[in-house]
């Protein structure tokens, strides 16, 4: 009883900190940039709007913008690697592993090379397809046979989907420079130069994640003591799996349609958040969905710092940053098993 | 196998070594010698027929009358359309050897038999030529390579030209002779609006980054210095471009921005002008901005054209 | 290690497989010649132009093919069975992107190169240098399979993320150069590249067998591998060093052929249903999907080769997933 307490004491104050510290995060993500503008006046421009049009270009044009799409794609990330790790109960599984990034990869790729298509709008929702499509394969051939879509068979058939994606990708980026050009810049992964239209298009996808995936964490807590146990207790285990599914894909297709393939968030984060709350999903979930925004931005705001005049994709920076930080953590503290 | 060796070498007309026991110049052919950028001297006992070349040079020998059996370097897009970078080469006539930067089909490139290997530089490096082969390469086919950036482009196509002579191009021919002089009156014209003192500043953008073009690198914008344009220098020394986050979209002042205009590698101008601070630049404020045909092939012909559009942009522009 | 009928049917099967397509890889190619030109040609004689392809060009390509497979199919074995985990190849132990980013900066910035040393010798000092690293930083009082995989993760993001900094600050097409290098590719390999992967792979190879009672224990897990006698710490670090000998010189004379260390050990599982981590089989499945896939590579376009890291994947995927569907069932 009094180990629940302290338990309980240090997911609570663990999750107000994580705010606090995204809090934080997002503020640094407004006032600091390539161009120091000083605190004063990014203040005065996000008070009143419409004051001096150059810093209004910046504060608003730019760095809003990019700052929600911090918040939007890191939680995203964030929970969609909580529930693939907790789905697949593999450690090394991250969103990408349902083949959602390579699938989409793939889509942007032929829409940029065989399409013509050169405008963000336009394939934002060819990476979104091609996520979908590619998460809806590995799901079909994972779910054949006995015990329907086991976490080894999830794990699997995802790396082969990924694996055969990715090759058909650099296929064509090989046949032809200028496409790779042009992906080489998205498939880093970047906050910045979205259009902010698109933040609303694609938050109504990750809203619908973010429910999905609260909703099916009770089932995987049961689901975590085992099967039989789980389906004793009364558990509909396909449901809860084909659940898991969707919203991953809603939450990292949308999450790499926007900003790209942002490696490591979903990957990192759902271990710190286990050595934080211990491996209750909800509590895994809902932290994931805090740490890995501020993970995000805090990477961001240096990768605009380091390369002056110049910037660091955030993809960049959040492996350079979240690399030995992820290692020191993995060397002091008992990694959680799944 | 020595004699099979000996009468390859004598027979294939291999260089290296029958430059030391046969002695040139007499009876058979004249022997053929070409110094490169690297200093290095490529020779045939005779004059090259079979030439496999790098695309862009290709595409610039092309336009002086040479026709390569062989070419390497992009040719066409996924979607079954020429790059830009190919010119007037008529890819139905010529074998490739590899598009891809890393691939060169060493197999293909012996097949055809060829006696002399073209290819560009940009620094030190011999573009598309794999370093492990290079020997054998050589063993069949001396490499001639020219060095294209830090030089401007009326340098680069006279390097051209020098080659295609050599090859035994007749470029004294009139058609030749005839797109020199349109050149050359383009170049005039550019002088003459360049006097305006507008200044121009030429990048690429990408929907995170704005990238200044490097006259130093990029030939044309050098030629286009040398004829009196006031191309903005940005601070990235000898690289292709200095990279811009898009908070410092104004760093650059100038009257005109040339946009890349190469589909795949710089966004759509709708694209562009919904960036805040890139909308804010004096030049875009005025609505002075143009394209940039970058890759232009280095021949006359293909050259001309950019001149005089680059003459009719800075005469519509007025100074912000 | 007693074979049952099963492995040696399998076994000799992938042997005459990849012998036969040693013999296409030597024969077929954009240079025109008959199967009589290509035998005597491989014992000196004939056209010299034709001489030259068959010894300076097919014959060395052909060999890496073979040596890479080997090398690559017995690796992720090794890689699988420490880490207990299918998905646990080289790529997520930081071996294959140690050696990337070395490899790719030499390529772009030509780093290296002021101490003599060319992509390849780069790539394996990257590959050994990043692992060991790994290791070193997974050690507290000996380690475990899931720590070395955790920081290998960690390790392989921050090169990859090194390796993704230099991709963009470079120009586009020799950005191109070293996506061929990072897909993987036999294209334009001569006997310098044969050599040290060849003394590897005979070096490396019998070590591997002669490891395999103390990785078939460990693949039981600790206590039981300890139950059984077997040293875990030592073995845990003799199958790593094997393991990354190997990967590590062959991504340095082909770049990573992606996938290959993945797929060749399932593939092989599937195929012996073996009681013991699979060796043999695993590095002859590795030889053949990379002859195959390099046969493919280079006949497949008309205008030009690819490079054999995307037929792999493209031709190894489909294998997997069959076998998984099969035996999902």
């Amino acid at each position: 009883m009094k180990w629940g307490n302290a338990l309980t004491f240090r997911r609570r104050t663990g999750l107000l900190l994580a705010l606090l510290g995204l809090a934080a995060c997002a503020l640094l993500s407004i006032m600091v940039g390539s161009r120091w503008l000083g605190v004063g006046t990014v203040l005065e421009a996000l008070a009143n709007p419409g004051g001096d049009e150059a810093t209004d270009a910046i504060v608003w044009g730019l760095r809003v913008p990019r700052t929600g799409f911090g918040l939007a794609v890191g939680a995203a990330l964030g929970m969609a690697g909580a529930l693939m790790q907790g789905l697949t109960r593999n450690p090394l599984a991250d969103p990408g592993l349902l083949g959602v990034s390579a699938g989409a990869s793939l889509a942007v790729v032929l829409s940029t090379g065989l399409l013509g298509v050169t405008s963000l709008s336009g394939y934002i929702w060819f990476a979104f397809a091609g996520a979908a499509a590619a998460s809806v394969v590995v799901f079909l051939l994972a779910a054949r046979g006995v015990g329907g879509p086991t976490p080894t068979k999830l794990a699997l058939a995802g790396a082969g989907v990924t694996a055969m994606a990715g090759s058909v990708t650099t296929s064509l980026l090989l046949a032809d420079a200028a496409t790779l050009d042009r992906y080489r810049f998205w498939s880093v992964g970047a906050l910045s130069g979205q259009d902010p239209a698109t933040l609303g298009q694609v938050l109504p996808f990750l809203l619908v994640g973010a429910v999905l995936a609260a909703a099916i964490t009770p089932g995987m807590n049961l689901l975590a003591l085992g099967e039989d146990t789980a389906r004793g207790l009364g558990q509909r285990i396909g449901l809860i799996r084909v659940t898991g599914v969707v919203a991953i894909t809603l939450l990292a297709g949308a999450g790499v349609a926007v900003c790209g393939p942002i490696a490591f968030v979903g990957l990192v984060v759902p271990h710190i958040a286990r050595a934080i709350c211990g491996a209750d999903h909800r509590w895994v979930l809902a932290l994931s969905a805090v740490l890995a925004p501020a993970l995000l931005l805090a990477a961001d705001v240096l990768g605009r710092l380091v390369a002056h005049p110049d910037e660091l994709h955030v993809g960049i920076v959040v492996a350079a940053l979240g690399a030995p930080f992820f290692i020191a953590f993995v060397r002091r503290s008992r990694v959680a098993e799944l | 196998m020595n004699t099979t060796r000996r009468a390859f070498l004598g027979g294939m007309g291999l260089l290296a070594l029958s430059a030391c026991d046969v002695p040139r110049g007499t009876a058979g052919g004249t022997a053929w010698e070409f110094t490169d950028d690297r200093g290095k001297k490529a020779g045939r006992p005779a004059r090259p027929q079979r030439v496999v070349a790098q695309i862009t040079a290709a595409a610039a020998l092309w336009d002086l009358g040479i026709r390569p059996v062989g070419v390497f370097g992009p040719q066409k897009r996924p979607d079954g359309s020429a790059e830009a970078m190919i010119g007037n080469v008529d890819l139905s006539t010529t074998q490739s050897v590899g598009t891809t930067y890393g691939e060169f089909n060493v197999d293909k490139f012996l097949s055809l038999r060829p006696d002399l290997l073209v290819t560009v530089m940009y620094g030190e490096e011999l573009w598309y030529v794999p370093k492990e082969p290079t020997p054998t390469i050589e063993s069949v086919a001396p490499i001639v390579g020219l060095r294209l950036n830090g030089r401007s482009a009326r340098t680069n196509i006279e390097s051209f030209v020098k080659l295609a002579e050599a090859l035994g191009a007749d470029v004294k021919a009139p058609a030749v002779v005839q797109a020199k002089a349109e050149f050359d009156r383009a170049a005039e014209e550019l002088t003459a609006k360049a006097k305006s003192g507008v200044k121009a500043l030429f990048v690429s953008a990408t929907k995170d980054k704005l990238y200044i073009a490097t006259p130093e690198y990029h030939g044309d914008l050098k030629l286009f210095k040398e004829l009196g344009v006031d191309v903005v220098v940005p601070n990235a020394g000898k690289d292709a471009f200095e990279t811009l986050s898009w908070e410092q979209a104004d760093r650059y002042q100038a009257d005109v921005v040339l946009v890349d205009n190469r589909a795949a590698t710089s966004m759509p101008r709708a694209e562009l002008n919904a960036i805040p601070t890139w909308a804010r630049h004096p030049a875009v404020k005025a609505g002075q901005v143009f394209d940039w045909a970058a890759e232009t092939p280095y021949s006359y012909n293909r050259l001309a054209p950019v001149l005089r559009a680059l003459s009719e942009s800075l005469a519509k522009a007025r100074r912000v | 290690m007693r074979a049952r009928p099963r492995t040696v049917l399998v076994c000799s099967l992938l042997a005459a497989a990849a012998f036969l397509l040693l013999c296409l890889e030597i024969t077929i190619g954009d240079f025109p010649l008959t199967v009589p030109e290509v035998a005597a040609g491989l014992f000196g004689s004939g056209d010299p132009a034709a001489l030259l392809v068959i010894n300076e060009i097919r014959l060395p390509r052909a060999l890496i093919g073979v040596l890479i497979g080997l090398a690559f199919g017995v690796g992720g074995l090794l890689f699988q069975a420490l880490a207990r985990n299918p998905l646990a190849s080289p790529d997520v132990i930081g071996v294959t992107d140690g050696a990337n980013t070395f490899a790719v900066a030499t390529l772009l910035t030509g780093a290296g190169a002021s101490f003599g040393l060319g992509v390849s010798a780069m790539a394996v000092l990257g590959g050994v240098v990043v692992s060991a690293i790994v290791v070193a930083l997974s050690w507290k009082r000996g380690t475990t399979g899931l720590r070395i995989v955790l920081v290998g993760i960690g390790m392989a993001a921050l090169c990859g993320s090194i390796t993704d900094y230099l991709l963009l600050k470079s120009g586009a097409f020799q950005a191109q150069q070293a996506v061929v290098w990072l897909v993987g590719s036999l294209s334009g390999r001569t006997w310098g590249s044969v050599y040290p992967l060849a003394i590897a792979v005979v070096v490396l190879l019998p070590a591997a067998l002669l490891l395999w009672k103390w990785l078939a224990g460990l693949e039981l897990g600790e206590d039981s591998a300890t139950g059984l006698g077997v040293p875990v710490q030592t073995a845990r670090l003799a199958v790593m060093a094997v393991g990354v000998g190997l990967v590590s010189f062959a991504t340095a004379a082909a770049g990573p052929v992606a996938f290959v260390a993945l797929l060749a050990p399932q593939i092989a599982l599937r195929l012996v249903r073996p009681s013991v981590p699979p060796m043999v089989t695993s590095g002859l499945v590795g030889a053949v999907v990379v002859l195959a896939a390099d046969l493919i590579a280079r006949t497949l376009l008309s205008s030009g080769e690819l490079p054999v890291g995307v037929v792999t994947g493209v031709v190894g995927a489909p294998v997997l997933l069959w076998l998984l569907a099969r035996s999902f069932r």
